[in-house]
């Protein structure tokens, strides 16, 4: 490159830079007098536990994350070699969880339906004796686990340090890369859609590793722009819901200058330039073929502008990034023909890890709602469907992988019907259909001997009807079950509970599933809508399927006069009426006023870091709300406020299995979330430590 | 001399054309004026996640989501609701009354309903006369319902 391409070039970074920075500065001022929090980042520094290390360059590792387990690559290319890296972090997590080691039981689905049950007679009068607090043992340290991984190398590839992206200027790599975190994580080839990836030149990038080079001037001046650049580009990272998104001509510029920047300092460093490098797939060129991607007729739309990611929506609560939704980081409509979709509860798949094949059979089940294929709940509709993910790494969101198509592999993104169309995978199969089979719960529990060694269970709600928002009527719930990993269910009709109220069973209409390694899975009910209390059932793992086997926990009474009437406390067999709430009904003048006085979609977890169970739902005011207990059936506390009802409206709280708290390796719990407005499913992060 | 002609009758013809063209009124848009007579009335304008609602004179963007409405105003291309075959509906099922806004306007709807869950029935479209009131009964399990034309659509109590 001759001088007067220098010139050209430093020229036309300063007039980027400039007019970029004079925007960026003067947005930052004008934003400044409403901020009253850092931004999340820093937030994110301080206070979670595990994955603090790692936070302050989330962007930068999201590419290092083993979003893509399921894709085998050729042998001695530089993929393969990042890949494998991270099929052996993940296969360390994969031990980590309890799903796996959890007790084994008896295989009941593969028996045939039994439509004639026999109740037991003599159990329903005599209490059984509540066993003790049941308190899974702690797992491994995922952190660890975590830490594993940021230091994995690789072979070959860029070199840049996860504490300093920009220090690898300075080392043998040829090209500067800014550990910017939108851009990294857009271009991480794990969530792209095909579509998306023929815009790329290549995604086979190889991925940063950690090196300690000393910060130099040239560094500095590097860390000052790209620290520039960076916040402009996540500008709403923190506290700012009512400010508007940025124009495109803004990001437009920045991108520019991003990349000359990139080119000036590659071509200081005596390196390849943007064009040279492009088909070497560098992070460069990755961001230059998003911008042309951009540019397509079909480009990927831009996140919503609310939230943001990484934006704080109370003190112990932020925005995390998105799981569905036909943009990034998903962009599950080009993929999955998932333009909206909500619920999303998810459990560990509990298979583990086959070191035999390319990629990571231990997964989270994500089970959602009715689907659609286009804008405003229209286009090809499904009422409900599965998605995977193998993320372990949550910080930057969860990335759900590629689907497989008709190749046998069980393990893709979801179940499908085309290459590109995730598929409706619970029908009425000879049931009352209603509008809707909803998935409300999922829990897996190990049956040797079945194709993977466990198999996943869903509970569903057949709605009849729709009303005011938190209304509707359902036929019946029940459960489906699947040995292949949720590709294909069976519905058990044995397993129906019909909406009828002299039977108790109309307390159980959605539920939510825990399995704390006592030999039980205990079934969380509440009825239809979002007006209820909770109640709670248990049953032996290998009795999932049969009603008749099901313990219902009362709190007891006192009876009447003498006692005449009373009910002792515990659990009875086989009788749903016996139920009592367990929570969401205060009572008292100001008992209903109370947060968490009404129960809605929920999920229930145990808590290793917190040595409790941990339920989480909506309640009344629309709060999502938290309450812990040391049992399954309770004391449950009172219930603390994660966030309050937010602009579109927000619902169905469901827990991430691998949260840091859940396994007990930190503070921090993940969870789904709906949001109406956008119809589509989000990734929540609370401090635990701050509720 | 006939070029010049010529390019008259285009900007005649390019001109007339223009009233069919903007037939429509403008779309609301959160914070533009409503008329009093439509207070309480929604509307849905195209790519906005959320309907409108008319109070105070003013249109604005609903928030979280709302009880079905009894009164919904389409100004000309078609809104997309759902009914109670869909969670939150925003219209119920039940008699329903299109009066057109402007003279010789026409209202139409175009209705499906749940077959079964995830299986929508074909659409069933029900059309006024121009400048006429079209009555119409929004279906049971209804799952969603095109209503386009310049029309305030009324659900008939009882």
């Amino acid at each position: 490159m001759g001088a007067a391409a220098y010139i050209g070039r430093v020229g036309g970074l300063a007039v980027a830079l400039g007019v970029g920075t004079a925007i960026a500065t003067g947005y930052g001022v004008a934003a400044a007098d409403t901020a009253d929090q850092p931004p999340s980042e820093s937030s994110d520094t301080t206070t979670s536990g595990s994955t603090d290390t790692k936070t302050t360059t989330t962007d930068t590792t999201t590419s290092t994350e083993p979003s893509t387990p399921d894709k085998p690559t050729a042998p001695g290319t530089t993929t393969t070699t990042v890949k494998d890296g991270t099929v052996v972090t993940a296969q360390t997590n994969t031990g980590t969880t309890g799903g796996t080691t959890e007790p084994t039981a008896v295989p009941t689905e593969t028996a045939a339906p039994e439509p004639t049950q026999t109740p037991e007679a003599d159990e329903p009068t005599t209490p059984s004796e509540p066993k003790e607090t049941p308190k899974p043992k702690p797992t491994n340290n995922k952190a660890a686990t975590k830490a594993d991984e940021s230091n994995t190398s690789v072979a070959t590839g860029t070199v840049q340090s996860v504490a300093d992206p920009t220090a690898a200027l300075q080392s043998t790599d040829p090209v500067a890369v800014f550990a910017d975190a939108r851009t990294l994580a857009a271009a991480s080839p794990t969530m792209m859609s095909p579509m998306m990836a023929g815009h790329v030149t290549s995604i086979d990038t190889p991925q940063p590793t950690v090196t300690t080079t000393p910060e130099d001037p040239l560094t500095a001046v590097t860390k000052l722009v790209s620290n520039i650049i960076g916040f402009v580009l996540n500008p709403l990272a923190g506290n700012m819901p009512t400010t508007p998104a940025q124009p495109p001509l803004i990001w437009s510029l920045l991108a520019f200058a991003r990349k000359e920047f990139d080119n000036f300092f590659a071509a200081l460093a005596g390196g390849p330039t943007e064009t040279e490098t492009l088909d070497t797939a560098s992070p460069v060129a990755r961001l230059t073929s998003l911008a042309l991607a951009a540019i397509n007729p079909n480009p990927i739309p831009p996140r919503p502008a609310f939230p943001a990611p990484g934006q704080q929506l109370s003190t112990s609560t932020n925005f995390v990034d998105w799981v569905t939704g036909n943009f990034l980081p998903n962009n599950t409509l080009q993929r999955f023909s998932i333009w909206g979709t909500d619920v999303g509860t998810m459990w560990d798949n509990g298979i583990p890890d086959n070191p035999s094949t390319p990629y990571n059979e231990h997964q989270i089940l994500i089970a959602v709602g009715d689907t659609f294929s286009a804008a405003n709940m229209t286009g090809d509709w499904r009422a409900n469907t599965i998605l995977r993910s193998g993320d372990t790494f949550l910080v930057d969101g969860m990335s759900i992988p590629d689907g497989e198509w008709f190749n046998g592999n069980m393990f893709g993104g979801a179940p499908l019907s085309s290459p590109t169309t995730a598929r409706q995978v619970i029908f009425p199969s000879g049931l009352p259909a209603g509008v809707t089979l909803i998935p409300t719960a999922g829990i897996s529990v190990p049956t040797p001997g079945t194709r993977f060694g466990a198999t996943q269970y869903m509970s569903f709600m057949s709605v009849t009807q729709w009303g005011s928002p938190g209304v509707w009527t359902t036929n019946y719930s029940a459960l489906a079950y699947s040995t292949d990993n949720g590709e294909n269910w069976i519905v058990a009709p044995q397993s129906v509970r019909y909406n009828q109220p002299w039977t108790g069973n109309q307390n159980f209409q959605q539920s939510a599933f825990v399995r704390p390694g006592d030999g039980y899975v205990y079934v969380y009910g509440t009825p239809n809508g979002r007006q209820g209390a909770a109640y709670v059932s248990r049953v032996a793992e290998k009795d999932i399927l049969d009603l008749t086997k099901y313990d219902y926990y009362s709190a007891g009474s006192p009876g009447g006069w003498f006692g005449w009437g009373a009910v002792p406390a515990g659990w009875y067999r086989n009788d749903p009426t016996k139920a009592t709430a367990v929570f969401g009904q205060d009572t008292g003048a100001c008992g209903v006023a109370n947060p968490g006085n009404q129960v809605s979609e929920m999920s229930v977890q145990y808590n290793k870091s917190l040595n409790k169970y941990v339920v989480l739902y909506g309640d009344q005011f629309n709060n999502i709300v938290m309450r812990t207990s040391d049992t399954p059936q309770g004391t449950w506390s009172t219930a603390k406020v994660l966030i309050p009802q937010q602009n579109g409206g927000i619902y169905a709280p469901m827990m991430h299995p691998w949260s840091p708290s859940t396994m007990g390796t930190g503070t921090d719990l993940y969870w789904n979330l709906s949001l109406w407005s956008q119809y589509n499913v989000m990734l929540m992060r609370t401090d635990l430590t701050k509720v | 001399m006939r070029k010049t002609a010529l390019a008259i009758v285009a900007l005649t013809a390019a001109l007339g054309a223009l009233p069919v063209a903007s037939a429509d009124p403008p779309a609301p848009q959160a914070g533009t004026p409503c008329t009093s007579e439509l207070s309480e009335v929604m509307t849905w304008p195209t790519d906005t996640l959320t309907p409108l609602v008319c109070v105070d004179e003013r249109w604005q963007a609903v928030t979280t989501p709302q009880p079905p409405n009894d009164r919904w105003l389409s100004v000309g291309p078609a809104i997309t609701l759902h009914g109670e075959g869909m969670r939150n509906p925003n219209v119920a099922s039940g008699q329903w009354t299109a009066t057109p806004q402007e003279p010789g306007g026409q209202c139409r709807a175009a209705q499906q309903t749940v077959v079964s869950p995830g299986v929508k029935s074909s659409p069933q479209v029900s059309e006024g006369r121009p400048g006429q009131q079209l009555s119409l009964q929004l279906l049971p399990s209804l799952f969603s319902v095109e209503l386009s034309g310049y029309c305030l659509w009324t659900r008939t109590p009882g």
